[in-house]
């Protein structure tokens, strides 16, 4: 399946208003929600906590109810049936601990399918051998490390060749081998045609990941590179505007830089409490600047420094503007 | 219908592994055990002590783990998180409730299979003797119970939270267990509605249909046309409470 502009998932108009108890005011979690998801592409949904994210999510999985509005899937309304085309991968390990590696894939196959046993069983051995978990299927979850307990939520997510997978924080608490790792098979499963959202707060997932991009504030759907509102705020992924952030600088390496560099390569800079932000026409340059700042020994990274380069715009959005 | 067997196959295999019913075991020996001892000491018929204390503490243990496992069960999925990856998945509501009723009953009737046996062991040791088809049906009735009060906790707990599920099951098992006898016993100067609202609540909720025990004791025959009433009572109060159950899941937002 090749990317085309024609949409896999569309929110309707969605709207969820939570009322708990009679004497609280009930909240609105999701405003008027419609969006796109583009067939064979990476959307990133961005937004603060309580923003609306993990609503809307849950209304696209069918465990949330909308108050108003639909979810279409293929242009029909989200069925139990249609669901079984959706992968989904939750931010934290939600598989029994009681169950074995082999025995929660084969459960799951079994719900997602109806496969018989001897089908099962091969596509469970050759999944757990993809996600290199193979030497411990007879280990209980409970028994697994936090990087081997993603992979299998990975393999839960994706072993029944869902068309959508929904990747709720996929990254979060990796170790940088795991998050290399993880990040190939994702970007393996969207060439293969697939699309993915990436409900994420790491900007850096969207750069590596995502085509277009959804962000959500106070349960609105605040921007988006997918539909017409593109245009009226004038956001483009492509639009090339990057923006690099290092902490721990301090005082002294902050005047070699400036002495050094008299034509700056940055547009623009901002300097508090040991942390440099500078702005990038292009990733490339930023990146090179960095390096090159290193090497000369102007920038010290120590283990525990923060660095990141992100789009400008997305950061704007996101950070900048909370 | 793979749905729910699948379902109810996991669950059967996750309460295995909880391994409760070990503990259920050992107090059902060492009951048995101290039956056949105080048996010797009781002014009763040996085989009355023996059957009487095996029918009480195997009612309440099956009916402990019904409850605690029932309400457990749900609570404990819901906690984790599983149900939500399973219901994201192309099940529905009510197959998945379903499922783990089946799977939480196919444990009971697990359990009280093995705890029978135990039984039938120790009653030889005993030396009462093998136990007939009398006694099985018993036994069969009390498992029965367990099966409807593991239905009911899964209402319960399809509705609400844990603490508040479990003390609900307590208190209408203790209700159902108990109010035969408290509208025998009213007052004659109890208030009409209050007599009639008992009565009404004996009629429909009465756990001592599934007990026994004093026809097997005093060795009157049963009548087996009698006791298809109180399988299809047990039936009929399952698949009210499954059904009940699943009405209740599919109204619920899984926030």
């Amino acid at each position: 399946m090749n990317p085309t502009s024609e949409p896999i998932l569309e929110l309707r108009k969605l709207h969820k208003v939570f009322s708990q108890d009679l004497f609280r005011k009930p909240t609105v979690a999701v405003n008027e929600v419609s969006c796109e998801f583009i067939t064979g592409k990476c959307t990133g949904l961005l937004g603060h906590n309580g923003a609306g994210k993990t609503t809307a999510i849950k209304m696209i999985l069918g465990l949330i109810k909308p108050t108003k509005g639909a979810v279409l899937f293929e242009g029909k309304n989200l069925s139990v049936t249609s669901k079984k085309n959706i992968g989904y991968m939750p931010e934290i390990n939600r598989l029994p601990a009681n169950l074995t590696c082999e025995e929660a894939l084969d459960f799951h196959l079994r719900g997602q399918t109806g496969a018989r046993r001897s089908k099962r069983k091969n596509l469970v051995e050759s999944e757990l051998k993809r996600v290199s978990l193979l030497d411990v299927k007879h280990k209980k979850i409970k028994e697994l490390s936090k990087g081997m307990a993603r992979r299998l939520a990975w393999a839960q997510a994706t072993i029944h060749s869902p068309t959508l997978v929904i990747l709720d924080e996929p990254f979060s608490g990796l170790d940088p081998v795991a998050r290399h790792d993880l990040l190939k098979w994702i970007k393996e499963y969207k060439e293969a045609g697939n699309t993915l959202i990436l409900c994420t707060h790491e900007l850096w997932t969207v750069r590596e990941l995502c085509d277009e991009v959804h962000i959500f504030k106070n349960g609105k759907l605040a921007y988006t590179t997918v539909d017409r509102e593109v245009d009226q705020h004038g956001i483009r992924l492509n639009a090339a505007n990057y923006h690099l952030a290092l902490a721990g600088v301090d005082e002294s390496s902050l005047k070699n830089i400036t002495d050094h560099y008299k034509l700056k390569p940055w547009s623009d800079m901002q300097y508090k409490d040991f942390l440099i932000q500078l702005h990038f026409k292009e990733y490339e340059v930023a990146a090179s600047w960095l390096k090159a700042c290193i090497e000369q020994g102007f920038i010290v990274i120590r283990f525990s420094d923060e660095v990141s380069i992100d789009h400008n715009t997305i950061y704007k959005l996101f950070v900048g503007d909370s | 219908m793979r749905h729910i067997l699948s379902i109810a196959s996991e669950t059967f295999l996750l309460l295995r592994r909880d391994r409760v019913f070990l503990p259920a075991l050992c107090i059902m020996f060492l009951l048995c055990y101290f039956a056949g001892i105080a048996g010797y000491w009781s002014i009763e018929t040996y085989r009355k002590l023996i059957y009487d204390v095996l029918a009480a503490g195997f009612h309440l243990i099956g009916a402990l783990v019904a409850i605690f496992w029932g309400t457990k069960l749900v609570a404990d999925s819901n906690k984790e998180g599983y149900t939500e990856l399973q219901l994201a998945g192309p099940i529905k509501r009510s197959h998945w409730i379903i499922g783990k009723f089946l799977g939480l009953a196919a444990t009971l009737v697990f359990i009280g299979m093995t705890l029978t046996v135990i039984s039938q062991g120790m009653l030889i040791y005993q030396e009462v003797g093998w136990m007939g088809l009398d006694e099985l049906t018993m036994f069969g009735l009390i498992i029965c119970s367990w099966v409807v009060i593991a239905a009911l906790s899964i209402l319960f707990s399809a509705i609400a939270g844990y603490t508040i599920a479990l003390f609900s099951v307590f208190g209408m098992w203790l209700i159902g267990l108990s109010i035969k006898n408290i509208s025998f016993a009213l007052h004659r100067d109890t208030p009409e509605f209050a007599r009639e609202t008992v009565g009404k609540i004996a009629q429909y909720w009465d756990l001592q249909k599934f007990n026994i025990v004093d026809q097997i004791t005093s060795q009157t025959p049963l009548v087996y046309r009698d006791l298809q009433w109180n399988f299809s009572y047990a039936l009929v109060l399952c698949l009210l409470f499954v059904t009940l159950a699943c009405i209740a899941i599919s109204r619920k937002d899984m926030a």
